[in-house]
């Protein structure tokens, strides 16, 4: 049974027709998966999941092309059949190609391989009066006018319909090996502080704090003489033995930042130098937070809150000076973390302007 | 045409007379940056010294409705820096601060005037460096590498200059400053700095930059690989990048290139190689061994006629010298050539670089190679004499046949060159109009009177699809360079 408040086109013309009537009428609506729901009630919702083809995928030259309803995971799936990955694995299972670019969801892989914007090369979106725009293209490289596909990277579904992203691609690790740190619990900050200056040429870095329990660990590759030196250098480097997780319940969910798609939860990003206080900040909530679930990408020096309750997030103010956007938040969990008066954010007003005049789609970090 | 009295009373005001020029020698040096096809004299060039004083030059300039564009070393090769008639340059050579090294967020705040490479120099002592490192990093500013989103040899791995700027100060044409993106790696909203590095100057003025900085490998091994046939070491390209192996750095010198390399640094390459590909490898001492191992092997497979390893830092830098200074030693074959900047599938590179040279062939000049392999990138030089009007005319016809042929295998007009002037009229061989016309549509919402940088970029109404027109206007200009 169709549901008439969802409306999901089958194809592009389709799409492009039901956005200029839309913009005719000014009609409100919000993108399933690439933003949060609308403010407004009478608000419809544009489910994307059709676009989910696999469009071009060349591993000789390391690069796909793919609609924004494909799930991430089953496109990792896909690489990987031919020894490739895109080097960006965010927190949701159920994350969709357009959720990770609109949501600039990357991972703890983000310091050293970069973040989503790092894989961007193309992208198809309509704008909201319905007209369709390519930028970029199939080419790693590529300075051909204003580069508007990497630019949606973070928009959260606030400036128009992304329907096909380009991504570069990397051959997959060899060989991966995760590691966790023995040490003494309490003594994981300075562990992270040492691997920061140590500049150890980690896969990924991440620290997971639930149910009472804190655990760093890093991702490492190569061959066997290779991985074997690393554990020496992180060993040297921290003071404290690095082994494989254990299939203990605890540390077998280590892979995984949430625990469920049902949790909500807030990212934050700070500059490096900050993660010490951030660091000192979490030790103390940890109280609060005990039924929940917090990770710190250390060294990327991003950090994610996730919750059960979306009420605590409004309830525990973040740390000043950190950008904070919210996580599968619901309708009513309505909090602006960009503060509107930056003059970062009058630029982002003057676009959302240009882009969206109407204002059919929701507005998440200007107060709109 | 200098600048108007009024306006010119009030540039000296604020700046000092010795930083307001609109003499005839300034003028005609600041006539074009590296594409000299489209010489234009600037009404004046100004030299401000600070971000405060650069916000002040844009609001007069603004209330004046005088045309402007900045400038940085004038190494940009598309023409991004070169006036319209009457507009004024402002040279930003004066912001050239380099801040101090952050080790723990591995960033550096730099003025957009600072030289590329003394960003790298800065940073050494700490164990990182500034991975952009176009041909030019002697000269080039980190202004323009962030106008134009520059590239270089170790892009490959590592990305192009939008992966490695955090944070930058800008002016836009009215004169209102804003800091976009921070100390942290990632900000709230769609991505502002990717939408304002590549802009070419025609959406803000950047007044400074923070960089990220990259950790030096612990080890480097640099090969010669030497080819008897191009067509071997295009598959050797291939071959590498298929079975999982990203090097540092992919280039390839092809048989003209490296005869005037010899005649002019003799850097040891064998002159009767048809081609030979320079691979960086960088690792930790533990895992460089693997790789290394790995990519002999393929060499061999592939039927390399010799391998040479850089045995110590010396042989490293002779090659490396090599590659940089290839450019200009084209200058001992032929009195002119012009850079051409065109992508394509890097598994199209066999047949695409013999088609290029055919195309040489078909107009009587000769196309020398030297270009980023593993990215795709080529870099065709095409050889002529500028006093021959013919050649003149050919060199065009052939530029033009190498960036149709490039779109036709699904490359693109531009890899870390930029749009500029030179191929504005071709975009819309790469674009639909309805995207010309959006990214208009967002050039507007900085640049609403486009009095930043005219004529850049996007291409003029009327000028579309009038390719042969184009290229008869710029044959009657006369290259230079």
């Amino acid at each position: 049974m169709s549901d008439a408040r969802v409306f999901a086109p089958a194809d592009t013309g389709s799409l492009l027709a039901w956005l200029r009537a839309g913009y005719a009428a000014k009609r409100p609506f919000w993108i399933a998966g690439q933003g949060d729901p609308h403010p407004d009630p009478a608000a419809l919702q544009l489910d994307l999941s059709a676009f989910n083809q696999t469009l071009f995928f060349d591993p000789d030259d390391m690069v796909v092309g793919v609609g924004v309803g494909k799930k991430h995971l089953a496109l990792q799936k896909e690489l990987a059949a031919e020894g490739m990955g895109l080097p960006v694995n965010p927190w949701f299972d159920d994350d969709t190609v357009g959720s990770l670019v609109a949501k600039n969801r990357f991972g703890p892989e983000r310091l050293y391989r970069g973040g989503v914007r790092d894989w961007v090369i193309g992208m198809t979106y309509a704008t909201v009066d319905g007209r369709l725009i390519e930028v970029g293209g199939r080419v790693v490289k590529n300075v051909t006018g204003y580069d508007l596909a990497r630019f949606m990277v973070g928009n959260r579904g606030e400036l128009a319909v992304l329907l096909s992203v380009n991504f570069k691609l990397m051959p997959l690790p060899h060989q991966p090996e995760a590691l966790l740190f023995r040490g003494p619990a309490e003594a994981w900050p300075r562990a992270v502080a040492a691997l920061i200056k140590a500049h150890i040429p980690l896969d990924w870095a991440q620290v997971r704090l639930a149910a009472g329990t804190v655990r760093l660990g890093v991702g490492i590759s190569g061959g066997t003489a290779r991985r074997r030196s690393l554990k020496v250098s992180l060993e040297e480097t921290t003071g404290a033995a690095w082994s494989a997780p254990e299939q203990s319940p605890d540390e077998s969910l280590f892979h995984r930042l949430a625990d469920g798609p049902a949790l909500a939860g807030l990212t934050g990003a700070a500059p490096v130098h900050a993660y010490g206080r951030l660091a000192t900040s979490v030790l103390l909530q940890q109280e609060n937070y005990r039924q929940d679930c917090q990770v710190i990408h250390p060294i990327g020096a991003d950090i994610h809150r996730f919750v059960a309750n979306p009420s605590v997030l409004s309830a525990n103010e973040p740390e000043a000076g950190v950008s904070w956007v919210l996580e599968q938040a619901p309708p009513d969990c309505a909090i602006r973390r960009l503060p509107a008066k930056t003059p970062e954010a009058v630029l982002h007003q003057k676009l959302k302007a240009s882009f969206d005049p109407c204002g059919c789609l929701p507005s998440h970090f200007h107060g709109g | 045409m200098s600048l108007e009295p009024a306006l010119r009373r009030q540039l000296v005001a604020l700046l000092g007379a010795d930083w307001v020029r609109d003499d005839q020698v300034t003028r005609f040096s600041y006539r074009c940056d590296g594409l000299t096809l489209h010489p234009s004299l600037p009404a004046g060039v100004v030299f401000p010294g600070d971000h405060d004083q650069v916000v002040g030059v844009v609001k007069l300039l603004h209330a004046a409705g005088v045309s402007f564009l900045p400038r940085g070393a004038g190494t940009g090769l598309s023409g991004g820096a070169v006036p319209t008639t009457g507009a004024v340059i402002i040279e930003l050579v004066r912001l050239n601060r380099i801040g101090p090294v952050n080790e723990i967020d591995r960033t550096i705040e730099v003025g957009p005037g600072v030289v590329n490479i003394q960003v790298s120099h800065a940073a050494r002592a700490h164990g990182l460096y500034f991975v952009p490192d176009p041909s030019s990093q002697k000269a080039c500013s980190v202004g323009g590498n962030v106008a134009e989103n520059s590239g270089g040899p170790h892009t490959l791995k590592y990305g192009v200059t939008v992966n490695h700027i955090l944070a930058l100060d800008v002016v836009l044409p009215d004169g209102s400053a804003h800091r976009v993106g921070g100390e942290s790696w990632a900000s709230p909203g769609a991505d502002l700095l990717a939408l304002l590095i590549g802009s070419e100057g025609t959406l803000c003025i950047v007044t400074n930059i923070i960089c990220r900085l990259t950790p030096l490998p612990p080890a480097v091994q640099t090969l010669l690989a030497v080819f008897n046939d191009v067509q071997q070491a295009c598959e050797a390209v291939s071959a590498i990048i298929r079975a999982g192996i990203v090097p540092a750095a992919l280039e390839m010198i092809d048989n003209t290139v490296i005869r005037a390399i010899e005649q002019t640094i003799s850097a040891g390459f064998p002159t009767d190689a048809e081609a030979v590909l320079i691979i960086e490898l960088e690792d930790i001492e533990a895992g460089i061994t693997d790789e290394l191992a790995a990519v002999r092997r393929i060499l061999g497979q592939v039927g390399t006629h010799e391998i040479r390893v850089a045995e110590d830092e010396a042989a490293r830098a002779r090659i490396w010298r090599a590659r940089k200074e290839a450019f200009g030693a084209i200058g001992a074959l032929s009195p002119s050539f012009y850079t051409q900047d065109g992508v394509i599938p890097r598994g199209a590179l066999p047949r695409v670089l013999a088609r290029v040279n055919q195309i040489g062939r078909d107009h009587g000049l000769t196309i020398a190679n030297v270009f980023h392999a593993g990215d795709g990138n080529l870099h065709p030089l095409i050889l002529y004499d500028a006093h021959d009007p013919d050649q003149v005319a050919a060199t065009h016809e052939v530029g033009r046949r190498i960036l149709e042929l490039c779109l036709a295998e699904g490359g693109t007009l531009s890899g870390e060159h930029g749009i500029g002037l030179e191929k504005n009229s071709l975009m819309d061989r790469v674009y639909s109009s309805t995207t010309l016309d959006h990214m208009a549509e967002v050039r507007a919402v900085f640049n609403p009177n486009a009095r930043l940088n005219p004529g850049k970029m996007l291409p003029e109404p009327g000028k579309c699809g009038d390719i042969k027109s184009v290229a008869a206007l710029r044959a009657k200009s006369g290259i230079q360079v």
